[in-house]
């Protein structure tokens, strides 16, 4: 380093003798001459992985240091030879905790092994789990990029019978949906009685824009993630067996059957988003995704007796930490990186580490009163407004600017010829956040093969003059992403259809 | 259904009159369709059709308790383009008529790739259909058309 300095003093045209005197502390490390000095400094680590607010680093308690991103450091004051020197952080960055290591000790020379290691402040919490993109189930072959994935454990009969399960947890949906397997079967979970016809049961075809999920509806003993434990919750459990014509003919995405870990990249989805219900009030008075089944399977269409019947986001039915969930992935390099992990915790405003912060709350708005959907922000892009939502079960930004060129071979995605930088504005309740993000070429990012990417974008549709914005899982990289669920009280304030902040 | 902008709703409001009128006689057809054939989607969808007449097209409009399905017909009497907003998806064998067996062709081609998929979202752009479609649990939404027959300075992401 201090070669390098005298390289740009010679070149800046000042004497050799300006760059050469002064100063005994030079790079000499150990028994220096009586009246030397030595810097103090090391490397940090994870500073800007889980917040941008840096950290203020010291030494024997002054001499501030602010350290906003990963590499060395050195203090601007040196210790005299011999000197003793205390690194300590004074100001954590927000939503971590950074520890010194090497941090103390008597200076024979510089000084340049303090370790500065940050990790989320979410870390070890007993209400937060893990989760990982890029590491798949062992039974899922068509690994895609951009898939978070946690596990879960869900029981069935009796109790005691549980199995863990690794799903995509998805803020885009509510209520957790199992994958056929023989683990699953052998749970004996409890199909869940349409109370108005005896002996059947409820089924549900679940529509994504990408195909449909068939399958019965049945009730959990217990969902448990984290320390977190729901009683008695309804879920889907998918099913490999034909599904109903009007389930297939209401498909979105044709006869795309989402009854393979492969269609969801996991073996099953837990759905956290903003609504109790996966379908709400809706479904009491229209038979729209609820079938009445049989008991020699012929299964018709129906209307559900309560909204309580539904499959419901389990987080609603946790003991406590039930209002609402952090989901937090780490700061990656525009080429995307091989693998990451990141946090999911649960409540919010509820534990010491789910505190709400600084961050932008944009409640939800809709037409439609509490428990029905759809609920929306609103995202400014391009002069125009969208209805938008935060959806960590999409893969990339879906959105619509006709001037990116789509690639040529996968017609849904973005590649434009250099990565652009863009910007919207997301609205919510009287409130607003500017977002800044980039889209890079998909072909080019593609190549490395890579599961996580925070700058893939693709196409989403303008329909009757409204566009949509789906903020998807390149927007939670570097960010942490509180839903708030329809109903739910942070603070004071009650959300009726729901939020989202970050 | 959610606000449009204003100058759509605006053109709406204009022609409600002429839709009430319309009712006594609902011509309504799939993708592809005429007019002429009159089709049974009203029955079917279980919904409330209301004309909309446009300068270049007339818009047909069900409104049901899950969607709200318009289709627009060029004045040669064929159904270029629709669209569906909803808390469920509308019936596509219904809506799309012959081009349906190209949503499950196009549907079962383009996830028996192993390349990586688009989650949520399915799109077919084809030269003679194409289909945009979008949404999660509680909000579907799209739009399918055939280009050679959208009229002239017609954009199909405004259509009202």
């Amino acid at each position: 380093m201090k070669q390098v300095h005298c390289l740009i003093a010679l070149l800046g045209s000042l004497t050799l003798a300006a760059c050469g005197g002064g100063g005994g502390g030079g790079g000499s490390g150990g028994g220096g001459p009586t009246g030397a000095t030595y810097t103090i400094g090391g490397t940090a680590q994870g500073v800007a992985t889980y917040s941008s607010s840096g950290m203020v680093l010291q030494d024997n308690g002054g001499n501030n240091l602010t350290v906003a991103s990963d590499g060395a450091f050195t203090f601007t004051t040196p210790v005299s030879s011999g000197g003793a020197y205390a690194v300590t952080v004074a100001t954590q960055p927000t939503g971590e905790t950074c520890t010194v290591t090497n941090g103390a000790g008597s200076a024979s020379g510089n000084v340049t092994n303090v370790a500065v290691n940050c990790v989320s402040a979410l870390a070890g919490g007993s209400n937060v789990a893990a989760v990982s993109v890029g590491t798949f189930p062992s039974d899922v072959m068509l690994q895609t990029f951009n898939v978070p994935i946690v596990t879960v454990k869900v029981c069935g009969t009796p109790v005691t019978n549980c199995a863990n399960v690794q799903v995509l947890v998805d803020t885009g949906s509510s209520g957790l949906r199992l994958m056929p397997s023989t683990a699953i079967t052998n749970l004996n979970l409890v199909p869940e009685a349409d109370t108005r016809a005896v002996g059947n049961t409820l089924s549900e075809c679940a529509y994504y824009a990408d195909g449909y999920a068939w399958g019965g509806v049945y009730s959990a003993t217990q969902v448990s993630i984290a320390n977190e434990t729901a009683s008695s919750v309804p879920i889907q459990v998918i099913s490999s067996s034909t599904a109903p014509a009007g389930c297939i003919s209401n498909s979105p995405g044709g006869n795309h059957d989402l009854d393979t870990p492969d269609t969801f990249s996991a073996d099953g989805v837990l759905g956290i988003g903003p609504a109790t219900h996966d379908c709400g009030v809706s479904c009491t008075t229209s038979a729209i995704y609820y079938y009445t089944c049989t008991n020699a399977g012929a299964c018709t269409a129906t209307t559900v007796a309560a909204v309580t019947d539904e499959v419901t986001n389990p987080v609603t039915l946790f003991a406590k930490d039930n209002n609402g969930t952090l989901l937090q992935l780490p700061a990656i390099g525009a080429s995307g990186i091989a693998t990451a992990t990141g946090y999911v915790a649960f409540g919010v405003g509820t534990e010491s580490d789910n505190g709400i912060g600084t961050a932008t709350i944009l409640p939800l708005s809709g037409t439609q009163p509490q428990d029905q959907q759809p609920m929306y922000l609103s995202t400014s892009f391009n002069a125009a407004n969208s209805d938008g939502i935060i959806d960590s079960g999409s893969n990339a930004y879906y959105f619509s600017d006709s001037s990116i060129p789509t690639c040529p071979d996968y017609t849904t995605f973005y590649c434009p010829a250099s990565t652009l930088s863009l910007n919207a504005i997301n609205s919510g309740g009287g409130a607003q956040s500017m977002v800044s993000f980039q889209i890079a070429n998909f072909d080019t990012l593609a190549a490395s093969m890579f599961y996580a990417y925070n700058n893939v974008g693709g196409t989403a549709p303008t329909i009757n003059g409204t566009a949509y914005f789906d903020w998807g899982l390149p927007f939670f990289y570097g960010r942490t992403v509180y839903t708030i669920i329809d109903g739910s009280t942070v603070g004071t304030q009650t959300y009726a259809q729901g939020a989202f902040a970050y | 259904m959610r606000p449009k902008p204003s100058i759509v709703r605006t053109s709406i409001a204009a022609v409600a009159g002429i839709a009430l009128a319309s009712l006594a006689t609902p011509a309504f057809a799939a993708l592809g369709g005429t007019a002429d054939s009159v089709s049974t989607d009203t029955s079917v969808m279980r919904g409330m059709l209301r004309s909309i007449p446009q300068v270049q097209y007339d818009v047909q409009q069900i409104t049901s308790s899950a969607v709200t399905v318009r289709e627009y017909v060029t004045r040669g009497g064929q159904v270029f383009a629709v669209t569906w907003q909803g808390i469920a998806p509308p019936n596509f064998q219904q809506l799309l008529g012959t081009y349906f067996p190209r949503l499950q062709a196009a549907a079962s081609s383009a996830h028996a790739s192993q390349g990586p998929a688009a989650h949520r979202h399915f799109g077919i752009a084809q030269s003679d259909f194409v289909m945009q479609s979008a949404g999660r649990m509680g909000n579907f939404h799209g739009v399918a058309y055939i280009p050679s027959l959208v009229p002239e300075g017609v954009e199909v992401g405004q259509l009202p």
